[in-house]
């Protein structure tokens, strides 16, 4: 107080040495202003680690997520996985399903012809197959006598020539080895799928076992008569 | 407030602003006092409010706060705690409160001096200032509670060194009427 104003009365002197007397105990606010100072001079690492954090886990999420997408369309691309949104699935290529030595998984095929069946009984392109289908399969349960020869030369319309005297597994062996591969190649994509593709195989026990999921894929019972 | 030396202040400022927490304290302890009080007749129950948000702004121009005495940086303190209560009444749209019937009501036996010494309180004394016209009131406090030189009032609210002066005197007259207003003259 270099030029304070001098106090005549005594009575305001008081007061204001009352309000002005020392503080006593601890000054009120202390904590929070230390608070705000430790925010400016000592930022907690932790703050900026939760930020950071989160930032990399946006950026994480987000190439996780691009890749998963790429990966997935890249998937359906290769074949691995059916395109659903074409509402059938991708004709196999045909060297995987060339049989050889190896090919005898009765299951896989079984579980193929299935699916083809599924699928092309609702393909609206299959319906003059479907028709030829369910032609051989009506001639399959109606026939009386050789019914292997009698569905053979109707399956194959007109160009099996059945033997009487082989078995039914040798006579559908024989019928698929005199098919038109350009016809059943056809056939194989629209309508019968992998059976006919098995059909340009060379022995008879795959003939045969061929025969049967055409059987399970286009004629349904028909298969116990193969 | 006493015992911030030029050279401790000087010290206390370096180290406040390479972040020793021990230092701001020092400085926080000395000038709090005077921001309570100033903010205790100006803004009442929100003084405590007002003074955290002083001290945020203190913090954050501490760094470029340049000052050789520590009555500039408590000078530079209650500017800012001024700045921020006349925000506060902005921000509530109202005009400072009229202290009413807040002074004791007992009277001494002796004289008014020794009344006054033996039921005045710092808050009571506060209170009573706070009575005064808002101006005379500002320039009380700021002169013989915070403890600031004419000039330094005068520089905290804008005013002339002179008008600082009037007022103070003003504020003097008035507090003594109110003082024995409240006490009777039969006691005198």
């Amino acid at each position: 107080m270099t030029d304070h104003m001098h106090v005549d009365d005594p009575a305001v002197a008081a007061v204001l040495a009352a309000a002005a007397a020392p503080a006593e105990g601890p000054v009120p606010g202390e904590a929070e202003a230390l608070m705000a100072f430790r925010s400016v001079h000592h930022p907690r690492r932790r703050i900026h680690m939760s930020k950071y954090s989160e930032k990399a886990k946006l950026i994480a999420a987000a190439v996780f997520g691009g890749v998963v997408v790429i990966s997935g369309a890249a998937t359906a691309a290769t074949g691995s996985l059916p395109l659903v949104s074409h509402g059938h699935s991708h004709p196999h290529p045909a060297t995987s399903h060339t049989p050889d030595a190896t090919d005898d998984n009765q299951g896989d095929d079984v579980t193929d012809s299935t699916d083809t069946s599924t699928t092309d009984s609702t393909d609206a392109s299959t319906n003059a197959n479907n028709d030829h289908g369910s032609l051989v399969s009506g001639t399959a349960h109606s026939a009386t006598g050789h019914k292997g020869g009698t569905v053979c030369k109707v399956a194959s319309a007109g160009k099996c020539m059945p033997d009487n005297g082989q078995s039914g597994a040798d006579t559908h062996g024989k019928a698929h080895q005199n098919t038109n591969a350009t016809t059943h190649r056809q056939n194989t994509l629209t309508t019968h799928g992998k059976a006919h593709q098995n059909t340009n195989a060379t022995t008879h026990r795959q003939n045969t076992t061929t025969h049967g999921q055409a059987h399970l894929a286009t004629h349904g019972k028909s298969q116990s008569h193969s | 407030m006493a015992g911030m030396t030029p050279e401790i202040f000087r010290e206390s400022l370096v180290a406040a602003k390479n972040g020793d927490e021990t230092a701001f304290t020092m400085l926080f302890r000395f000038a709090q006092p005077a921001v309570l009080r100033y903010l205790r007749v100006m803004g009442r129950d929100r003084a405590e409010d007002i003074a955290g948000d002083t001290w945020v702004q203190v913090v954050r121009g501490l760094a470029s706060f340049q000052a050789e005495e520590p009555q500039a940086f408590r000078a530079w303190v209650l500017s800012i705690a001024r700045h921020r209560w006349l925000d506060d009444q902005r921000a509530r749209g109202r005009r400072p409160e009229v202290i009413a019937q807040e002074v004791p009501d007992q009277p001494g036996r002796h004289d008014v001096a020794a009344t006054v010494d033996e039921m005045m309180s710092t808050e009571s004394a506060l209170a009573l200032i706070a009575r005064l016209p808002r101006d005379q009131a500002e320039v009380v406090t700021l002169r013989y509670i915070a403890d600031l030189d004419v000039a330094a009032t005068a520089a905290t609210l804008g005013k002339e060194p002179g008008a600082v002066r009037v007022l103070a005197h003003r504020g003097l007259r008035r507090l003594e009427k109110l003082i024995h207003d409240k006490v009777p003259t039969e006691h005198r």
